[in-house]
């Protein structure tokens, strides 16, 4: 009998220790929803996998308008994902409490600075604090440039733009009422250029470098919204004029798809990152496709816009070093993210070599030269949403920019 | 005798204890399932309306300034009213409407039957799907509203950017949306409806006006009740049109309570800002169906 408990006893260790032996870890990785990136990471995740045996990933994505509620209400229920990405923009309130400090020794670099160094010069600004950095690398860089619709163009007699020195607004607005289309009974067929008018991160995308052209900012130096400011209220007389005097833009004529507008010749001009290549393109493969770089005002400054989007580990995973393992393997291919995705990682050195597949980039590493980070404020969303409101107020009902922005600016010194 | 009828009694008191033993162990799962989803949230959401919280850093007691912050924020104002405006906007010509099909459909004919199910199938088409069908109707240069607009002279139409069409026209699909649902309501109440009534008022001499305002009417009441109620919550509760057709916009014509929560929660990380909104609403809307209640029942009795 004591043998056979003996016996039992025996069977019983071993299968634990086999147990113990093939236990994997887990890592839970969550994404917002593009088809290229998620085809692309589901291939990574196979691939990290076998390489790494004892780690076990599991990939989850949403659609990005779900995203964030998702993660946060994850997060504040002590659920959240070992591995996500996130917009740049979040950062003065997320980090450091739900973004860990990167273990750069996975990198094989010795300190912050070294690991600084494998990007391009400032791309990691948005992520650090108090010199510590807080990702794992960029996924996602971009800068906005001017699209345009070369058929278009050369229909009106109008000469293309150049794909490195950048048109001024006055130019660029006369161009869009040029090319802008009535039919018989005054309805608008064809907008001369259309953008997206009704989500508050595009509204300081689209704003922000033309107050700074013009020497202004949204917030000042003690970070107080200043959003009436004369140079605020300058770059929105621009849009006004867009729409009331040149009648060039008209946000009711987008369809729910402003890419596909822009793809069907229904839109000459629009901004946006060099991600919007593939997805014009998979809506129109033979589409001739222009890019210019960003605007700015005659005699002003050159500034151009710049978010980012980045992996961080959650500082509460119980399996950090396998995380970082992860976002190390995700970083390792910049050029594969770029021919898959169109998808920028500013690994130092890399921006010139994806310039070789695709000639349109050469306009979007000009603008780089000139970008600039969003404003940095812990109530950037309240800001954004009130400085939205007042956009389209102008843009959608052609009201005065100074009348709007004083009512944004009663609002935001509430927060 | 007397042993008789007390033996009777404690048993009829037995069968009613183990019915009512029967009663509650079925009502249990429907008590627990309100008791988790329904009553908790609103505890907690009444907790958390007396704190600072962002999601990222443990909530902070601040008494009742978030109650404070919204009694001065006019944008919450704003978007009391705009719910308000959308509620009785959408309500108000959905009762009639739909109680106007409800008669014409329960004149029941082989064919009509026919019409109710092909009237009926905006209830069942998913709100997201017809909020993005109607967005592209609602275009201007090519939406199929064009077909009817152009003809008489108006062109480029802007539907959902201007403040004064933008509620307008998200009431419109609501209407179209929702009065299907309320007319089959009605309708029951009107099948409900024992024809002798209505025939002997016609042998009487009413017509039919009259037997609709003095026979169908006064028997429909509860039903009347019951869709005017129902239906006001349900439209102050809407969320998704809002969303994905003006995002709340222009400016904040069409920025309703629910949006102004969904925000206040998950894109300035308010948290208790959003659950004391919230907690204001329900207080209204619960404050708007008792007047309701009251005012037809005393009313009508």
């Amino acid at each position: 009998m004591r043998r056979l408990w003996v016996l039992g006893l025996f069977v019983l260790a071993l299968l634990g220790v086999a147990g113990l032996a093939g236990a994997k870890t887990e890592i839970v990785y969550w994404s917002h929803t593009y088809d290229p990136a998620v085809s692309l990471t589901k291939e990574m995740i196979a691939e990290f996998e076998k390489q790494n045996p004892d780690i076990q990933i599991t990939y989850d994505h949403v659609p990005h308008a779900s995203f964030e509620p998702k993660l946060l209400t994850a997060f504040a229920g002590g659920t959240g994902p070992d591995v996500y990405w996130m917009g740049d923009w979040v950062m003065p309130k997320w980090m450091p409490s739900l973004t860990a400090p990167v273990d750069y020794t996975i990198w094989g670099v010795n300190s912050y600075e070294e690991f600084a160094q494998l990007y391009e010069p400032g791309a990691l600004d948005a992520f650090t604090q108090d010199g510590i950095i807080y990702t794992g690398g960029i996924s996602e860089y971009n800068t906005f440039s001017l699209y345009y619709n070369p058929q278009h163009f050369r229909e009106a007699g109008i000469p293309l733009p150049s794909a490195t020195t950048p048109l001024t607004w006055e130019e660029m607005a006369e161009i869009a009422a040029k090319l802008t289309k009535f039919d018989e009974k005054g309805g608008r067929v064809r907008s001369g250029f259309e953008t997206v008018y009704g989500v508050p991160i595009w509204t300081v995308l689209l704003l922000e470098p033309q107050v700074r052209q013009l020497g202004g900012e949204f917030i000042d130096e003690t970070g107080k919204p200043q959003l009436n400011h004369e140079k605020v209220v300058e770059a929105m007389k621009w849009w006004h004029k867009m729409r009331v005097e040149y009648k060039a833009t008209d946000p009711g004529f987008q369809s729910p798809d402003l890419w596909a507008d822009f793809a069907q010749g229904r839109v000459s001009m629009t901004i946006a990152g060099p991600w919007a290549i593939s997805i014009i393109r998979s809506y129109n493969p033979e589409m001739e496709i222009g890019v210019t770089p960003l605007p700015h005002f005659q005699g002003s400054e050159r500034v151009t816009t710049l978010y980012a989007w980045a992996w961080f580990v959650n500082p509460a995973s119980q399996n950090k070093k396998e995380a970082w393992k992860f976002v190390h393997y995700l970083t390792s291919d910049p050029l594969r993210w770029w021919e898959r995705v169109r998808y920028i990682q500013p690994k130092k050195g890399i921006l010139q070599k994806l310039l070789e597949g695709e000639p349109l980039l050469a306009t979007f590493l000009e603008d780089f030269k000139y970008a600039r980070y969003e404003f940095r404020s812990p109530n950037y969303y309240e800001i954004s949403s009130i400085l939205t409101r007042a956009f389209q107020q102008v843009v959608m009902e052609g009201i005065e920019p100074q009348e709007v922005l004083n009512k944004a600016q009663e609002e935001a010194e509430k927060l | 005798m007397l042993k008789q009828t007390r033996r009777k009694t404690a048993k009829r008191i037995g069968v009613e204890k183990v019915e009512k033993i029967y009663g509650f162990i079925f009502a249990l799962p429907a008590i627990v399932f309100f008791a988790v989803f329904y009553f908790l949230p609103i505890i907690k959401t009444l907790q958390i309306s007396f704190y600072r919280w962002d999601f990222l850093s443990p909530p902070a007691f601040e008494g009742l300034r978030n109650y404070v912050v919204l009694l001065k924020s006019s944008e919450f104002h704003n978007s009391l009213w705009k719910s308000f405006y959308y509620a009785f906007g959408t309500t108000i010509p959905i009762w009639f409407i739909a109680l106007g099909l409800a008669v014409l459909f329960n004149r029941i004919t082989s064919t009509s039957w026919l019409y109710l199910v092909v009237y009926y199938i905006p209830v069942v088409i998913p709100l997201i799907v017809a909020c993005i069908v109607w967005q592209i109707m609602y275009h201007p240069s090519y939406g199929m509203l064009t077909l009817i607009t152009r003809p008489l002279g108006f062109v480029d139409i802007p539907w959902l950017t201007s403040s004064r069409l933008a509620m307008p026209s998200i009431i419109l699909l609501s209407i179209w949306k929702g009065t299907p649902f309320y007319m089959v309501i009605y309708l029951a109440g009107l099948v409900s409806i024992p024809k002798e009534y209505t025939e002997a008022a016609q042998i009487d001499g009413a017509n039919k006006y009259q037997v609709f305002w003095h026979i169908t009417v006064p028997l429909l009441k509860p039903v009347i009740l019951y869709v005017i109620v129902i239906s006001i919550i349900a439209a102050l509760q809407v969320f998704d049109p809002f969303y994905v057709m003006t995002k709340g916009g222009p400016g904040s014509a069409t920025r309703v309570v629910t949006l102004f929560v969904n925000e206040t929660a998950f894109q300035y990380l308010k948290v208790g800002t959003a659950a004391a909104a919230s907690l204001v609403f329900f207080g209204l809307v619960l404050c708007l169906s008792l007047v309701i209640l009251k005012f037809f029942r005393s009313s009508w009795e």
